[in-house]
């Protein structure tokens, strides 16, 4: 699938690039949340960075990893991305993207619209095919200032499945609304990997996620963090964060 | 299908629901099935009398079993066979069971056919006009699209336009296959003009052993059905009827989409439960279907869209193999007492006095066709 060459030398450390010979016209941050999957970040590394590159956006890649045994957290590993990427630099426009999509179209500008934009409608697993208006998972691009509107994404939900449902709400509850390019642009292909099923805690959550708003998001991630670690990397920036569970998942269990 | 009519005697009381004339003319209710078996105590008192049991003995006990087997229905309870009912209980247990896991597929696939082969050989062959494989064909195209529109859709991968698509081309299929099956013979005479020759310049002299019939130019009697067929072409077992002149034209119509239908669905089916990738525009293939197994109804799902595309094959070399014949403008009753030595060229060589050149076959097989109707 790779067409396009990237220029290994012009990549800054911690993965930044920018056009050389011209002002790009874009600059995003893609927050990639990761966790035990080797394979999948090094084809997705080389993939994207020329495919950014052959778009002439100016560009940044942090790669989120959770280190603890907890199930997976995809919301908050995002919610830290976002943070500690505005600590770096000023962003305008957040690109949160799944390490198993490669988007198929070079004509997908990874960019933001004036509304937060759902990338990944047409994925080869689902036989191209949107398979419910309201899903907002995958690959989603946001302006920064409304992803801090928004309130981020949701932390309370470990395990596969059900935050991406809650940030549509979220999107829907101040008032905005989401949009897609024409299916045949946003193609992508999704590597292969085993199938989960939503555990019934996080299906429990969508019920109540305008009453979780304000509380739980970007104002709240820390409680869930022990420590958060940056290192830079050839190809991307490296943050390794330590999950805990807050006092009342302990005492539920 | 299901039920076979035999002609009921006339009798004073009409019957109730429950109520039959059983094989020996008497009137019999479903609720005594399981009293009163002549057949079956004699057959017990020989084994306990270790008397040698004649086999006439067993086939009268499996006589009366079916005979019994009988559901309510007005005016006298219905028949129901078992050659028909066989595989409507084989073929959800041959899918339950091929679910299970990769090597149970692989020897549910490699034993259908055995099993057909050996139903066939040992107990269908007496049955002259057995329903077996005409209800095996109905429960499969059932089974697939039960399969498809209850397990397949739900995922909502497939788009309503692709759904309905494959719902006109399945009851295209059914359609035809209606057709086939129930349209009946002209006797007359634009008839024998479609089956190649005119009536002055042949002389009708023979009458069939069989059935007595006069035996037309291209007429060939059909031991299944019992009767001579104008240009008969073959009895054709899974959809259970004879093919000649008369429904040919439907019986291409049916190949074509039956094979269509069950690509299509085996394709739908297929790029659903796997991990599919694009070849050109829209078109999808399967890619990697190692995942199917880890949950059951994906297996489900995945065995019967094998099962379509293995099912394909039938319908697809009877069409191109009909197609074949009817361009040469050869009959199947002739292609099969052709020398070998013709068949091996596929026919080009062979002595074709019906032939009237690749164009006038194909359009008098539509020109006949209208005729008939």
């Amino acid at each position: 699938m790779s067409y396009f060459k990237f220029n290994e030398s012009e990549i800054r450390p911690g993965g930044h690039w920018e056009p050389s010979h011209c002002l790009a016209q874009h600059k995003v941050a893609l927050i990639i949340p990761y966790r035990n999957r080797r394979k999948h970040l090094e084809n997705f590394l080389s993939y994207m960075h020329s495919f950014l590159q052959a778009q002439l956006i100016e560009y940044s890649i942090y790669v989120v990893e959770q280190t603890s045994k907890f199930a997976f957290n995809r919301g908050l590993l995002f919610n830290i991305g976002y943070s500690t990427a505005l600590r770096y630099e000023q962003i305008p426009c957040f690109i949160f993207h799944d390490v198993d999509l490669l988007p198929e179209n070079i004509e997908h500008i990874y960019a933001c619209t004036n509304m937060p934009r759902h990338m990944s409608s047409s994925v080869n697993t689902f036989r191209y095919q949107l398979p419910y208006g309201t899903l907002f998972g995958g690959v989603v691009s946001m302006l920064q200032a409304q992803f801090q509107m928004v309130n981020g994404f949701p932390n309370r939900y470990f395990g596969w499945g059900g935050e991406d449902d809650d940030l549509f709400m979220r999107v829907i509850n101040k008032g905005m609304n989401i949009v897609r390019f024409a299916p045949e642009i946003s193609r992508y292909y999704m590597l292969p990997h085993i199938k989960e099923q939503a555990p019934p805690e996080n299906l429990e959550h969508l019920q109540h996620v305008t009453a979780y708003q304000e509380r739980d998001g970007l104002n709240d991630y820390r409680r869930y963090c022990s420590s958060i670690k940056e290192v830079s990397e050839l190809l991307y920036m490296h943050i390794i964060a330590d999950v805990l569970l807050p006092e009342e998942y302990n005492q539920v269990q | 299908m299901v039920f076979s009519s035999r002609p009921r005697p006339r009798v004073a009381n009409p019957l109730c629901c429950c109520e039959y004339i059983d094989k020996d003319g008497e009137r019999n209710h479903i609720l005594a099935c399981c009293c009163n078996c002549v057949e079956l105590d004699r057959a017990v008192d020989n084994l306990c009398c270790c008397r040698s049991e004649r086999r006439p003995g067993c086939d009268r006990v499996i006589s009366t079993v079916m005979d019994r087997m009988r559901i309510p229905w007005i005016g006298g309870a219905k028949q129901l066979s078992f050659d028909a009912l066989l595989p409507m209980v084989l073929l959800p247990c041959l899918f339950g069971f091929g679910a299970l896991g990769l090597s149970c597929t692989v020897l549910v696939f490699f034993s259908m056919p055995l099993l057909i082969l050996q139903l066939h050989r040992v107990y269908f062959r007496n049955i002259p006009n057995t329903k077996f494989f005409c209800s095996w064909t109905y429960t499969s195209l059932a089974l697939i699209f039960i399969i498809y529109e209850l397990l397949v859709v739900p995922f909502l991968e497939i788009s309503s336009e692709e759904n309905w698509v494959f719902i006109g081309i399945s009851a295209l299929s059914l359609l035809s296959l209606y057709k086939v099956q129930t349209l009946k013979q002209p006797q007359s005479q634009l008839d024998v003009e479609c089956a190649g020759t005119n009536l002055q310049s042949s002389k009708v002299i023979n009458a069939c052993d069989g059935c007595g019939t006069f035996l037309l130019p291209r007429m060939a009697h059909c031991n299944t059905c019992q009767k001579c067929i104008p240009k008969r072409e073959l009895h054709c077992l899974w959809f259970g009827c004879c093919i000649g002149s008369h429904n040919l034209l439907w019986f291409l119509v049916c190949l074509l989409s039956l094979s269509i239908s069950l690509l299509y669905s085996s394709n739908l089916i297929m790029t659903t439960v796997c991990r599919p990738y694009r070849v050109w525009g829209s078109l999808l293939l399967p890619e990697d279907c190692s995942e199917v197994y880890y949950e059951f109804r994906f297996a489900v799902c995945f065995v019967s869209g094998l099962y379509s595309l293995v099912m394909a094959v039938l319908p697809v070399f009877a069409l191109l193999r009909q197609c074949w014949m009817v361009s040469l403008g050869i009959t199947g009753s002739e292609w099969r007492t052709m020398p070998l030595t013709h068949i091996l060229r596929l026919g080009v060589t062979a002595h074709r006095p019906h032939s009237r050149g690749l164009v006038m076959n194909w359009y008098y097989l539509f020109a006949c066709q209208n005729m008939n109707n």
